[in-house]
């Protein structure tokens, strides 16, 4: 099946126009298959880490939203331990006008504010209620252990 | 042609309306009843319509009235002349809208095909989610339609290459361009062939025929390729020459042996500027090129120069291993201290190891002449250099001494002045004794002789006028402004100078 223009013109502009802080990168055997890299940002428990993700562009795409889970370990209470996201844009709210770097960055803002009300990971989103403080040393431990660059694992 | 009612048929029955509607005849209650007019699953005929276009209504062109289809314009993948404007592009599928739908609750404009498939899992606005009714909320915005029909899009048949407006494009398409794949004449042949070939005379074009020049078996449709790239019998005539010459070789026929073509005289790298026919650039080079000859004595030089490149290294080769040979590893540097250390070395060969190393290096030496020859030579070098070493402390010596005896010239001239000065000044001091002595002497005798007081002869001033001095020291206290005057008068016409 031929790729659509639509995908080949974000892919252009992904490259060309890079967003800061991320980074996407489709394989070469599988243009609908990307590699991601989202930098945590800053004044929040994910700073100076890197998150690697994988992002698939589904046949339908731009009517069904893309797949993205996160392959670097992370305490967050939107993402499970699998690393899928909960995020509404990614599901119900999704739209064909919203591209990958609009929901790249939407990843990045939601690492930057998580909504434990909304929880995908019940564990993590009841530390986050119960004792923040600690949650967010977890989570910039895991930051440290699992998405500095020198030492990162999946 | 299929039977009507097709799914085809309803397809260009869809976009026949949007079209109609584009032309603006149509009122706004009307373009409502566009959408209703497909029962209840207008969606899904929007959906149809532009999921396998054939947005424009069969024309009577010959491949229409042959075959009946032509290959639709895919509108998403046309390349148009220049970059569009960006307000231009469906948000959706970001390429130039085709067939454009704006909302009439927030005024976003979508292509009929993105919209239509959006709306059928979210009845709302892709771009911010208002609400929006298929039947109702949707209309056909002219502005956007006129600026779309003035791009400049590029015929997406393959070989054509013609821009023309996007208006335009599909009369060229489904009518004009003959590289448009339609089907073969033949109409029980499943291929395609350019439309400029499909006639009905020519009868399916994918059967075999005998080549007529090379009697091989070729298809209809691939005989120019046949005759461009394999067959010896068809031959076409030159247009330089006239010749006649097999097609597929008409290349190397103008390269090679075409009398009509021009080419360059052979030495045109030794700087020959003939350019002519290939006959008169023959008969030039014949007769000689003047050119021949630099070209031949530049080849020689270039010789040359490589061989007293090779020689000159393999010299310095030599010299290097010579200068180890010849040079002691603690040689001392021939100084102006131990200039005489030089000579060391020189006995060095008289030892027999010497000797016979240097033998063993005869193929550099040659024999021991030679080598005591070289030696010779460099003692007298550096017999010369002691000659010269010792020439020039010579004369830094006497420029020492000369130096040192101007020094104590100026040192006695100028002790000289100082004893004249002060010889000066005892000889005032003497004539100021004298005076006083007369002066004295006059006063003693009542009546002495007033006349001789003023001088005194100088010769006889000396120690006499010391003694006289002391004994009147109370006179010259009595009489200090004189005095003083005096001796400053007398100072005052002897400076002392040093």
């Amino acid at each position: 099946m031929a790729l659509p223009k639509r995908i080949i013109k974000e892919t252009e502009r992904l490259m060309n126009e890079p967003v800061p802080g991320i980074s996407a990168i489709p394989h070469e055997e599988n243009l609908r298959y990307f590699d991601v890299e989202i930098h945590g940002p800053s004044q929040s428990p994910y700073q100076d880490g890197i998150f690697k993700l994988e992002l698939f562009l589904p046949d339908d795409y731009p009517m069904t939203p893309p797949k993205i889970r996160f392959l670097t370990k992370i305490f967050h209470p939107n993402v499970d331990k699998l690393g899928r996201i909960c995020l509404d844009v990614l599901k119900n709210n999704w739209s064909p006008a919203l591209q990958i770097r609009t929901i790249l960055l939407s990843i990045q803002a939601l690492l930057g504010a998580p909504n434990p009300d909304d929880p995908l990971a019940p564990d993590v989103a009841k530390t986050w209620k119960e004792d923040e403080q600690a949650a967010i040393a977890t989570a910039t431990e895991w930051t440290k252990k699992y998405a500095t660059p020198t030492n990162q694992t999946d | 042609m299929p039977p009507p009612n097709t799914p085809e048929d309803e397809i260009q029955t869809a976009a026949m309306s949007y079209h109609r509607n584009l032309n603006g005849r149509v009122g706004p209650q009307r373009r409502r009843n566009r959408w209703s007019t497909s029962t209840s699953a207008s969606t899904s005929t929007l959906l149809s319509a532009s999921a396998s276009p054939s947005p424009f209504p069969p024309s009577p062109t010959r491949c229409s009235t042959l075959c009946g289809c032509i290959p639709s314009i895919d509108y998403q993948s046309l390349d148009y002349e220049t970059p569009v404007d960006q307000a231009l592009q469906c948000p959706i599928c970001h390429t130039p809208f085709y067939m454009p739908l704006t909302t009439s609750t927030c005024g976003h404009t979508f292509c009929t095909e993105c919209i239509s498939r959006s709306l059928e899992t979210q009845p709302v606005c892709p771009i911010d989610r208002q609400p929006v009714n298929t039947d109702r909320d949707l209309y056909r915005a002219r502005v956007i339609c006129d600026q779309l029909d003035r791009l400049k899009v590029k015929c997406p048949s393959k070989g054509c290459g013609l821009f023309c407006t996007r208006e335009l494009l599909p009369a060229h398409y489904n009518v004009y361009c003959e590289y448009v794949l339609v089907h073969c004449p033949d109409p029980t042949c499943s291929r395609r062939v350019p439309r400029a070939d499909a006639h009905p005379d020519n009868g399916c074009l994918h059967r075999n025929i005998v080549c007529t020049y090379c009697e091989s078996e070729v298809m209809i449709a691939e005989l120019e390729e046949h005759y461009d790239t394999s067959c010896y019998g068809h031959t076409a005539k030159c247009s330089h020459c006239n010749a006649v010459v097999v097609r597929h070789l008409m290349d190397k026929h103008l390269g090679r042996d075409c009398p009509g073509t021009k080419k360059y005289c052979r030495f045109r790298s030794h700087g020959c500027k003939m350019h002519d026919t290939r006959p008169a650039i023959e008969e030039h080079e014949r007769l000689g090129c003047v050119y021949q000859a630099i070209g031949e004595l530049k080849s020689l030089r270039l010789e040359d120069r490589a061989r007293i490149e090779d020689l000159e290294h393999r010299l310095d080769g030599l010299d290097a291993r010579m200068k180890r040979k010849t040079s002691p590893p603690t040689r001392p540097r021939v100084g102006s201290s131990s200039f005489m250390g030089g000579f060391v070395p020189i006995v060095q060969p008289e030892s027999p190891r010497a000797a016979a190393s240097a033998a063993a290096n005869s193929a550099s030496w040659g024999s021991t002449e030679d080598y005591m020859l070289v030696q010779f030579e460099r003692l007298e070098a550096e017999i010369e250099r002691a000659h010269t070493m010792i020439l020039e402390s010579d004369s830094q010596h006497t420029m020492r001494q000369i130096n040192d005896l101007l020094r104590f010239n100026e040192q006695i001239y100028e002790l000289t002045n100082r004893v004249g000065a002060l010889s000066l000044q005892i000889r005032s001091l003497a004539v100021t004794t004298q005076q006083h002595n007369n002066v004295q002497g006059r006063a003693g005798a009542a009546n002495g002789t007033p006349s001789s007081s003023g001088i005194s002869s100088p010769g006889g001033g000396g120690a006499g006028t010391r003694g006289q001095s002391h004994e009147d020291g109370r006179r010259y206290h009595s009489n200090p402004p004189a005095m003083s005057r005096r001796s400053s008068d007398g100072r005052g016409q002897h400076p002392p100078r040093l």
